[in-house]
């Protein structure tokens, strides 16, 4: 019989970069994208900035004190919302290679045939080519399609991606234009620049929902003392096998192979280590694949598709409704579409309106399932379980629609048509994304972007194939799965099947299992560019692609 | 079958037949309690019946899972011989007789047949969902029950078999073809070997569904008995210990529940995906018509060699029904100047037939009804479960309170330890399950 913990690996903490583990998690970001011209010259830059980077054991420090400053209840974090603990006033960066840049700067040497060994389709053909994978227009008049792309084209593919994380927007700036003028003046050339913020303390996106809260809590230590999880673990230590299976309540630990080369993966079982995942030369241990995308979103497209809904399920005046629809808001209607109310509080545990104390609470809001009824665990912390409604069991989506977001890209414990609870684990990415472009107002009164705003889209996996695309293509993408009834990720997926218009379709249910399809040929969520990337170790990135 | 007199009613006899055994075998051991596995032919649902469509995926999970997905897509487009297993080490069946009696090693009720050009290249991939109970039935053979005692007489025409065969494979398939022309002998237990195949009934491994073409499933564990039965084990609430609340997670539940591969997509989903609705105390079965399906192909980001989108009327569904299919056929027609193996998806070319079928869902549909009426106390666990040290993602049953063996270790092994003395006294070793199989006797 298991009786103790499961040992977690000890992470290269001055090797990984820091917004792989534990990420940057900042309010403002940017993205700069490079060509390399003159391989010699890139090397020596390479070389040069490597000792910028920021590593797992510097972000981590920060990310303790930001934990302590904020802590995990509403209450706590409703008082400290926005701020900034004292001593924290970080500008940090962190780089990655496209396929096309290893081939360039490994041609010759004797690391040259290592490039073919990177066992990812994904990153071997590059995000352009892969895009109709991910449901992405294929017609090139579209904007959609990458011949239209800001970045990540066939014409404009990068080859180098920084991205920049600060607490400040001045020092964002500051560390960007610094880094970007020696990358220039090394004979880089800038494709593309962007920066990205939070819209608000609470970290919405677009079309108002908060986003990244459900990250998985990656197994690992960031050095050897027994406690040293980079993700804490809160739930009472008594509590078994609860406490070894979760960081957070309901938030799965995940083995670390499936984010960072040269750790294990998942396993059958979850509280056991899997094969060490080494999918690649051996220098890409501590390494990753990072996935861009730049996502416009088409703020009074969704707004407009969520009224019009909204109104034909309560009916037209006059006019009856759909049975069991009665009443429902266009708030009602999007937290089916999401999963979640604005505030990120889940429809699980509070089906009829939102809770924004349950939304920013990070004891509870990740803690529900759908095959069972859900029970608060007693915390590591003493802090009481919270007394927010318990999500009972929904495994046909009466409550969260099998064809909501977040039910889409995590099945969490239940089971999913590539088999059971482990299916899951291993499609599972790290997202460390922003917003670009101001909000737009509602009602609009005037548009200074000009539709222009949207997600900067970022995840750290160790498959871009299994992971990343598998969500796009196979869940997002898919009217069926990973369960149904449900039709698509309405929110952000695609339906990029031949023949079929583009088309997306969700069922959603009423009162007394009422049910009503949303159906949509808009798509509101438009890729205008990206790029497939790996990100690599500190010293991979000095003894191996700068030498 | 609806052309042969009686064929209809003799398989529905069969079909309702398996289910009643199902429940006597839960019945049997839920001591008392009232089995939520209902025959819909004899028992009418009460109230609304919820429909759920339970989807997986077409390609296997027990190859990715024991060799990876490179080594997966290569094996899966080859035959086995029934004495080798793809789920452990062991045979299916014992003797000389089956090292040259082939199957596909295709376990997710999804197989698919590569045609290829001279040169290699992939033309046609025909994919089948068809259970062979339901060709041997169309033959007119005896259908064996679930411990595979003949039963259940149907009432066929081998002239109809033959013809689809004919259709469906090859104009040059003979009868005789088709036929065991000798009795196929069982030896897994020597003293008592069993005769599986009677001399003159349909043989399900003939060479036009195996090493020449295909027509219906032919890995062991495909079987609809198989399907039925799993929804009845499924149906059953299992816990590790007195007093806990039911095991939820689907891969805790199948290594507690033992009622089908530990590896597969379809098995862990199916069964979970049953057992939360047993939770809320439903009454479950399958819906009519009981069987295995395709329901679609996605061929989102499938090109042309141009580029362009494929043309999805190269899936062809030529038995059942569009979401009901049993039979379909994915090829380029003629004249366009390439072939299957020149199109790709994501830019990879396709080389394996597996490629196609990772992008094939899997469904069978599940019907509730009197949600909350069941209030069943868990079952204790049927057996325990090993993963391989070396690759912990792949499990094997083992007994019970035994110990896991050389180079296996225990997984979710969250129940109360075993007596130390049966631990000692039953060492396990990775040996699989046997498959239920349906066996034939002659007419």
């Amino acid at each position: 019989m298991t009786t103790s913990a499961p040992v977690e690996p000890v992470l290269d903490a001055d090797e990984i970069q820091g917004n792989v583990v534990p990420g940057f998690l900042k309010p403002h970001m940017a993205l700069v994208a490079l060509a390399i011209d003159d391989v010699a010259a890139a090397k020596r830059w390479l070389g040069d900035v490597a000792d910028q980077l920021t590593t797992l054991r510097v972000a981590m420090v920060s990310r303790e004190k930001v934990r302590a400053h904020r802590g995990f209840r509403a209450e706590k974090r409703l008082a400290t919302l926005g701020e900034i603990p004292d001593g924290v006033d970080d500008a940090w960066v962190n780089l990655a290679v496209s396929r096309g840049a290893l081939d360039r700067l490994l041609h010759g040497g004797r690391h040259a045939p290592a490039v073919a060994q990177f066992a990812d389709a994904g990153f071997q053909h590059g995000l352009a080519a892969r895009s109709s994978l991910l449901g992405d227009p294929v017609d090139s008049a579209a904007d959609g399609n990458p011949r239209n792309w800001v970045i990540g084209g066939p014409d404009n593919e990068a080859d180098v991606l920084l991205v920049f994380g600060a607490d400040r927007a001045e020092e964002c700036v500051r560390i960007l234009e610094e880094i970007r003028e020696a990358a220039v003046a090394s004979g880089l050339r800038l494709l593309y620049e962007e920066r990205g913020a939070k819209l608000d303390d609470i970290g919405s996106e677009h079309f108002g929902f908060q986003d990244g809260v459900s990250q998985p809590g990656v197994r690992g230590r960031y050095d050897d003392t027994p406690a040293s999880f980079v993700t804490p673990h809160t739930i009472d230590p008594e509590d078994t096998p609860d406490a070894w299976l979760y960081g957070l309540p309901g938030q799965y630990l995940v083995w670390p192979g499936e984010f960072v080369f040269g750790y294990p993966k998942s396993a059958a079982d979850p509280l056991m280590p899997g094969a060490i995942n080494l999918p690649g030369p051996a220098w890409c241990r501590n390494g990753s694949y990072l996935v861009f995308r730049r996502l416009r979103q088409d703020v009074p497209a969704f707004r407009t598709f969520v009224e019009e809904q909204t109104r034909a399920l309560n009916g037209e005046p006059g006019e009856p409704g759909e049975p069991g629809f009665a009443g429902v808001s266009t708030d009602w209607v999007g937290s089916r579409i999401v999963g979640r109310w604005k505030s990120g509080a889940p429809v699980s545990r509070v089906p009829d309106a939102d809770d924004v104390n349950l939304g920013i609470d990070r004891y509870s809001n990740n803690d529900f399932g759908y095959a069972a009824p859900a029970k608060a665990p007693p915390l590591a912390s003493g802090h009481a379980p919270d007394s927010y409604p318990e999500a009972p069991a929904d495994p046909i989506g009466l409550t969260c629609p099998m064809g909501a977001h977040i039910r889409k890209v995590n099945t969490r414990e239940t089971p999913n048509d590539l088999g059971g609870r482990r299916a899951s684990f291993a499609r599972r990415i790290l997202r460390r994304a922003l917003p670009f472009g101001p909000p737009l107002p509602d009602p609009p009164a005037s548009d200074p972007a000009l539709g222009d705003r949207g997600l900067l889209f970022v995840s750290y996996q160790a498959s871009i194939a299994d992971q990343f695309e598998f969500l796009c293509n196979s869940w997002m993408g898919s009217a069926t799965n990973p369960r149904s009834p449900g039709g698509f990720d309405l929110f952000i997926g695609e339906d990029g099947a031949p023949g079929a218009g583009r088309e997306r379709h969700a069922t959603i249910f009423g009162q007394g299992a009422a049910t009503a399809t949303l159906t949509t040929t808009t798509d509101w969520v438009v890729p205008t560019g990206g790029g497939y990337f790996f990100s690599p170790s500190i010293s991979a990135l000095r003894e191996v692609l700068a030498a | 079958m609806h052309a042969i007199p009686g064929a209809l009613e003799s398989w529905s006899a069969a079909v309702s037949g398996w289910f009643d055994e199902s429940i006597a075998q839960e019945i049997a051991r839920l001591d008392g309690q009232p089995c939520q596995y209902y025959n819909q032919l004899e028992t009418p649902p009460v109230g609304p019946v919820l429909d759920q469509d339970i989807v997986w995926a077409g390609f296997s999970g027990t190859l990715r899972n024991r060799w990876g997905r490179t080594e997966a897509l290569r094996k899966a487009d080859r035959l086995f011989p029934l004495t080798e297993r793809i789920d452990g080490p062991g045979s299916y069946f014992v003797g000389p007789q089956w090292q040259s009696l082939y199957y596909r090693p295709q376990d997710e009720y999804c197989e698919w047949h590569v045609t290829r050009d001279r040169d290699g290249t992939i033309t046609r991939v025909t994919f089948t969902s068809e259970p062979p109970e339901y060709w041997q039935a169309l033959h007119g053979d005896t259908l064996a029950t679930l411990e595979g005692v003949p039963k259940y007489q149907t009432a066929g025409d081998p002239k109809l078999v033959l013809r689809l065969y004919r259709e469906l494979v090859s104009p040059h398939v003979q009868y005789e073809d088709l036929i065991c022309t000798e009795d196929l002998v069982d030896h897994s237990d020597p003293q008592n070997p069993q005769i599986v195949y009677t001399r003159g009934s349909y043989n399900p491994y003939n060479k036009w569904n195996t090493t020449h073409g295909i027509v219906h499933l032919t890995e062991p564990a495909n079987s609809l008995g198989a399907e039925i039965k799993l929804g009845a084990d499924a149906s059953v609430l299992f816990s590790p210990a007195a007093g806990q609340a039911p095991l939820a997670d689907p891969d805790a539940l199948i290594a507690c529940g033992a009622y089908g591969g530990l590896n597969r997509c379809s098995d862990p989903t199916i069964g979970g995906s049953i057992n939360e609705l047993a939770a809320l105390g439903f009454a479950i079965t399958i819906k009519n018509p009981v069987g295995l399906y395709m329901d679609h192909l996605d061929m989102t980001g499938w090109a042309q060699p141009d580029g362009t989108p494929v043309d999805p009327a190269w899936f062809r569904v030529v038995r059942g029904a569009p979401g009901l299919v049993e039979r379909a056929v994915f090829e380029v027609p003629e004249g366009k100047g390439f072939r299957v193996g020149d199109l790709t998806i994501g830019g990879e070319p396709i080389v394996w037939g597996g490629q196609l079928s990772e992008h094939m869902t899997m469904k069978i549909i599940g019907s509730a009804s009197q949600p909350g009426h069941f209030r069943n106390t868990p079952l204790r666990c049927e057996k325990g479960v090993c993963a391989e040290q070396g690759n912990p993602a792949f499990l094997h049953y083992r007994p019970l309170g035994s110990a896991c063996g050389a180079g296996l270790l225990p997984a979710f092994d969250y129940a109360p330890p075993a007596s130390p003395a049966l631990a000692a006294e039953t060492q396990a070793v990775a040996a699989p399950s046997r498959p239920r199989h349906h066996v034939l006797r002659s007419r």
